[in-house]
């Protein structure tokens, strides 16, 4: 944001860092455990760059030496950078941070302030829940009018795997569906075999409603394993929110939510407020499977963009 | 109920939007012949903003229009995150390579000077093709570059081609189609998402219709 005066500057701040102390205060309340995680990454090191956006979107730092370091663009795989070396099987955990993270967009670098939540190691279903709570906690706080959007990364990865694709045919299908295309999508998959599953991906962008609807719509459809394994995911949660009594008016499950489609293994999700044109909240289920260690460790976290927050706020003048 | 914003352009592709809005009883209220840039469509709820055609993915980005309505090759070059939800039938034409008659295009070897509005969309159709450009943009009167030798060919927009010709110019590759598209915003997709699909459903209706 922009001022016009040192003390709207010192007033935004202190509004900042009180709705960041709201928000850290219900954390802490859920037993999550605050983690400072290093800005500066070794660029060898960041073992989750691979399933991470792309790498031209890190800030780079070459050091006297020749050494190459990132400035933090996520601050979940900095964490991860920090703990795997040393997890323990059977040892779980519940994290949440606050800080900044770096991305470059053609020749600007973005600074972005983040704050968010992980649960590490923690049983499936329960973390997914609990996040999953945590999150409709924050955005039902500052407004009712939001959307809190449910996918799963396992039912769009389960189509994508019955085309053997490659890598120019695979993003120019992800580039269609993240852009809501359908026509093109379906011009463009013309190319592949006329089966029932080609048909379910033209579809995937009207796989939208409650929980419920889109699992009707998808009855009598064909399912692999993987597909299988979302569904199952989102029959979970809508059972959890139908026990819980959470008011599923602002819950909208989108199967077409291709953002960082191979880092995720589960449940994802975004939320929005009317008055932001971004983002709030998103995050997901993003399983570890880190060389050296073994099992698959369960790992599930959302961050929060505060600044788009503060700034849906003072539009309402709610702060 | 929230008022939906259209952003629409000036000009034919505006006037084509307008009267298949008519046509599913929206927007009767848009005068092209007036001198305002906004209406409002009390009935619908709709407001409609003219707009010039390069803004129009702008005011939609940003959220100040819900939907719009514009040419592929401006979403192609401005690279903006919108949606791109439906094909409409008029604003036809092509994006086409051009040059003298027998230019050769792909050559591994040598470096091609393109001239072109289109930088983005150039740079990305050449790189998918392995051919080496160097960029020269030019904000008009594109057809000149060739024919004065400040380039080998140009990548334009073509309609009927009567420009190119009357410059001694050929289309040597057609790139790809161009047609009138609506986009959305990202979050008036999620908060007004049934008004839009059901105008958009509306549209597709009178277009099978082949009214």
């Amino acid at each position: 944001m922009k001022f016009t005066s040192i003390k709207e500057e010192i007033e935004y701040s202190k509004k900042r860092y009180n709705l960041k102390k709201d928000i850290e205060e219900l954390l802490l309340d859920k037993n999550y455990i605050n983690y400072e995680s290093n800005i500066i990454v070794d660029y060898n090191l960041d073992i989750y760059e691979k399933n991470q956006s792309k790498d031209r979107e890190s800030v780079k730092i070459i050091g006297n030496n020749g050494n190459i370091s990132i400035l933090s663009k996520d601050i979940t795989t900095n964490i991860l950078n920090n703990l795997m070396p040393n997890w323990e099987k059977d040892y779980s955990v519940k994290l949440f941070y606050y800080g900044k993270t770096f991305k470059r967009t053609n020749n600007k670098i973005n600074e972005i302030r983040q704050m968010g939540a992980e649960c590490i190691g923690v049983d499936t279903l329960d973390s997914d829940k609990e996040i999953l709570n945590l999150l409709i906690s924050i955005m039902s706080k500052y407004s009712e009018e939001y959307i809190v959007e449910i996918g799963t990364s396992e039912y769009l990865k389960g189509i994508l795997n019955e085309f053997y694709l490659d890598e120019i045919e695979y993003n120019n299908i992800i580039n269609y569906i993240n852009k809501k295309n359908k026509e093109d999508l379906a011009e463009y998959m013309k190319k592949f075999e006329n089966t029932e599953t080609r048909k379910m991906l033209v579809e995937i962008t009207d796989m939208r409603g409650s929980i419920d609807e889109v699992i009707s719509k998808l009855k009598n459809n064909y399912v692999n394993n993987k597909m299988e394994k979302g569904l199952k995911e989102l029959k979970e949660i809508s059972n959890f929110l139908k026990s819980n009594d959470i008011d599923q008016k602002n819950i909208i499950c989108d199967l077409s939510m291709t953002s960082s489609l191979n880092y995720y293994s589960g449940l994802m999700f975004k939320s929005f407020y009317k008055e932001s044109n971004k983002e709030i909240i998103k995050g997901g289920r993003y399983d570890i499977d880190y060389d050296g260690y073994g099992d698959v460790i369960p790992a599930i976290g959302f961050s929060i963009e505060i600044d788009e927050l503060l700034r849906s706020l003072y539009k309402r003048r709610k702060i | 109920m929230d008022t939906l914003r259209v952003a629409l352009p000036k000009g034919r592709i505006g006037k084509d939007s307008v009267d298949l809005f008519n046509k599913i009883n929206i927007g009767t209220t848009v005068n092209l012949k007036s001198r305002k840039l906004v209406f409002k469509d009390e009935k619908n709820n709709i407001e409609f903003v003219l707009l010039k055609n390069a803004d129009v993915i702008t005011y939609v980005e940003n959220g100040v229009a819900d939907i719009g309505v514009v040419g592929k090759d401006m979403i192609i070059e401005s690279q903006k995150d919108i949606y791109e939800l439906h094909n409409l039938k008029f604003g036809y034409c092509n994006m086409c390579i051009a040059g003298k008659e027998n230019k050769q295009i792909y050559n591994r070897d040598s470096v091609l000077k393109v001239a072109t509005k289109f930088t983005n969309s150039a740079k990305e159709y050449f790189s998918e093709k392995g051919q080496d450009i160097s960029i020269i943009k030019l904000n008009g009167s594109v057809e000149l570059a060739p024919v004065l030798g400040l380039t080998d060919v140009i990548v334009d927009i073509v309609e009927t081609g009567s420009t190119l010709k009357a410059n001694g110019l050929k289309i040597l590759e057609k790139m790809y189609p161009i047609n009138s598209m609506i986009i959305c915003n990202k979050i008036s997709y999620r908060f007004k998402y049934k008004k839009i699909k059901d105008i958009i459903e509306k549209i597709k209706i009178i277009e099978e219709r082949g009214l």
